[in-house]
């Protein structure tokens, strides 16, 4: 769910350290496994693979050309939304042009509950504000990101409870191990996630899709990242119109399996496949979305001047909710590899995603300088002096405590933060607590 | 990401300091295959040397657009 980070990724890199144990049991377990013509761990992934030839994998990726041309659809249906409310407010009376607002959510695992309580504590903020909740025009996320985005999208005070309870109430088999034979290479994943996908069959209904679905016929979007490993590429999914389908057809299980893959911690948690393609946690090829692959010309801010260069521009504006810290706190790390390699790819991620968050900031100076567009970005992040009470990962203490924390900065602007960094610290939230009021 | 970023980076300079910025990349081209797979394999290594040499002597090897990947 977002980060190959923490102590989750000890299950990864554990595979490595139970090989020699395992080849002597492998060997066995292949010579009955090829008398029976099945693999008897896992689903045989590694057998996947090797069918693949390299030419029809060069063709099955797609190029930059396909993804702009994706990208360009979605805007313009993106663009034609902002028209159509550009004309409402006119012949409204209204002088000023239509605000866009962009909501980008981050993977992160369990730490998620941070961002779903700020959407909870957001609410709070008076309508009046102009840092209050809005109805956002597109929405997107990423891993445990894309959990949290069908409810952001919806946006209503029940949606937003429904997944803050959610992450306040994880259960024990949210996360199991596979067996005692778990560290079996040819299995296809460290852990099960039985309750995982139970709470996306019950969470993410038909019937909610089909609010969806409504909800974004007007041209908002709804998009989540996943990632198709055998080409290394991103896949982005149009949640909108994949809930179109369900509305259509009933058919819920595709859906599932997106949101199941693009939260799917890559080696612990089960790959999907999805049409025929092996997918994991979207936090590999990019932990948030917000438009960082698509040229400058074919940007948001771009394409609206391109459509409608008579009209004054609307205000964009980007909400970035990052599902984690932007500096983690300092530790000792372990004289092993196991430890240092844990620690590198957390750090890594986090990297990675804070270059992506710097990024928007800089497309949107672009944009400014280059096109006087009225772009603002925005983010909230865990504050870096903020530890967990509790080590372990999907610890309902943790997810509690970061879901309060999360309430509480939902609903002070001030956590706002207009540059690439965290301006608020934990230390900040319990302070403006003892304020008396 | 890096490098887009350091693309948009360099275009904030032209912008904003009217800065002479240039900025130009090369990378191993997206259809080369590793001849043998594994990692640290002579016959590879000698491949990606051979091309390295080959791209490095044709400037026409350098883009100065961002990378689409």
């Amino acid at each position: 769910m977002g980060q190959p980070m923490r102590t989750r990724t000890t299950l990864i890199f554990l595979v490595g350290a139970a090989l020699g144990a395992a080849v002597a049991t492998r060997r066995l377990l292949s010579l009955v496994g090829a008398m029976t013509e099945r693999p008897l761990w896992g689903y045989g992934a590694s057998l996947r693979s090797s069918q693949v030839a390299p030419e029809d994998l060069l063709r099955r990726r797609s190029t930059a050309d396909e993804q702009s041309e994706a990208a360009r659809e979605l805007l313009g249906r993106l663009v034609k939304r902002i028209k159509s409310r550009y004309d409402q407010d006119a012949a409204s009376g209204r002088k000023e042009p239509p605000a866009v607002d962009i909501l980008v959510i981050s993977g992160g695992g369990d730490w998620g509950a941070f961002g779903a309580g700020f959407l909870k504590g957001w609410q709070k903020v008076p309508s009046y504000h102009p840092l209050a909740k809005p109805e956002f025009d597109a929405v997107t996320g990423v891993s445990t990101g894309t959990l949290i985005a069908p409810f952001a999208f919806l946006g209503d005070e029940q949606s937003i409870e429904q997944i803050v309870s959610m992450y306040r109430n994880p259960k024990k088999d949210w996360v199991k191990q596979r067996g005692y034979l778990y560290f079996l290479p040819d299995n296809i994943s460290f852990a099960e996630v039985p309750g995982l996908e139970r709470e996306i069959r019950d969470h993410i209904t038909v019937d909610m899709l089909r609010r969806i679905a409504k909800a974004g016929a007007d041209g908002r979007l709804l998009l989540v990242n996943t990632t198709e490993l055998d080409v290394g590429q991103p896949r982005v999914f149009d949640l909108v119109a994949e809930a179109q389908r369900v509305a259509d057809s009933g058919q819920v299980e595709r859906v599932h399996n997106i949101i199941l893959a693009s939260a799917g911690i890559p080696g612990a948690f089960p790959f999907r496949m999805i049409d025929g393609e092996l997918y994991v946690d979207g936090g590999v090829t990019g932990n948030i979305i917000y438009g960082g692959r698509i040229a400058e010309q074919d940007s948001l801010p771009a394409l609206w001047q391109k459509a409608y260069p008579n009209h004054g521009d609307p205000k964009f504006r980007f909400w970035v909710i990052f599902n984690n810290q932007f500096r983690p706190v300092p530790k000792p790390v372990a004289p092993n590899w196991l430890a240092v390699i844990q620690r590198s790819l957390e750090t890594s991620t986090r990297a990675a995603t804070a270059t992506a968050v710097r990024h928007l900031f800089a497309m949107a100076e672009i944009s400014r300088l280059k096109r006087k567009a009225d772009v603002e970005v925005r983010i909230v992040s865990i504050p870096g002096d903020w530890l967990p009470p509790v080590p372990a990962i999907f610890s309902k203490e943790t997810m509690n405590n970061l879901a309060d924390l999360g309430e509480k900065m939902g609903a002070d602007p001030a956590s706002w933060s207009s540059e690439p960094r965290d301006s608020y610290t934990a230390q900040h939230v319990s302070e403006a607590e003892t304020k008396p009021s | 990401m890096g490098s887009p970023m350091f693309f948009a980076m360099a275009d904030i300079a032209r912008f904003k300091q009217k800065a002479e910025a240039e900025q130009r990349i090369v990378s191993i081209p997206g259809d080369w295959f590793p001849p043998v797979p594994g990692t640290f394999i002579k016959e590879t290594m000698n491949n990606l040397a051979e091309l390295g040499e080959k791209m490095g002597a044709d400037p026409a090897s350098w883009s100065s657009a961002p990378p689409q990947f």
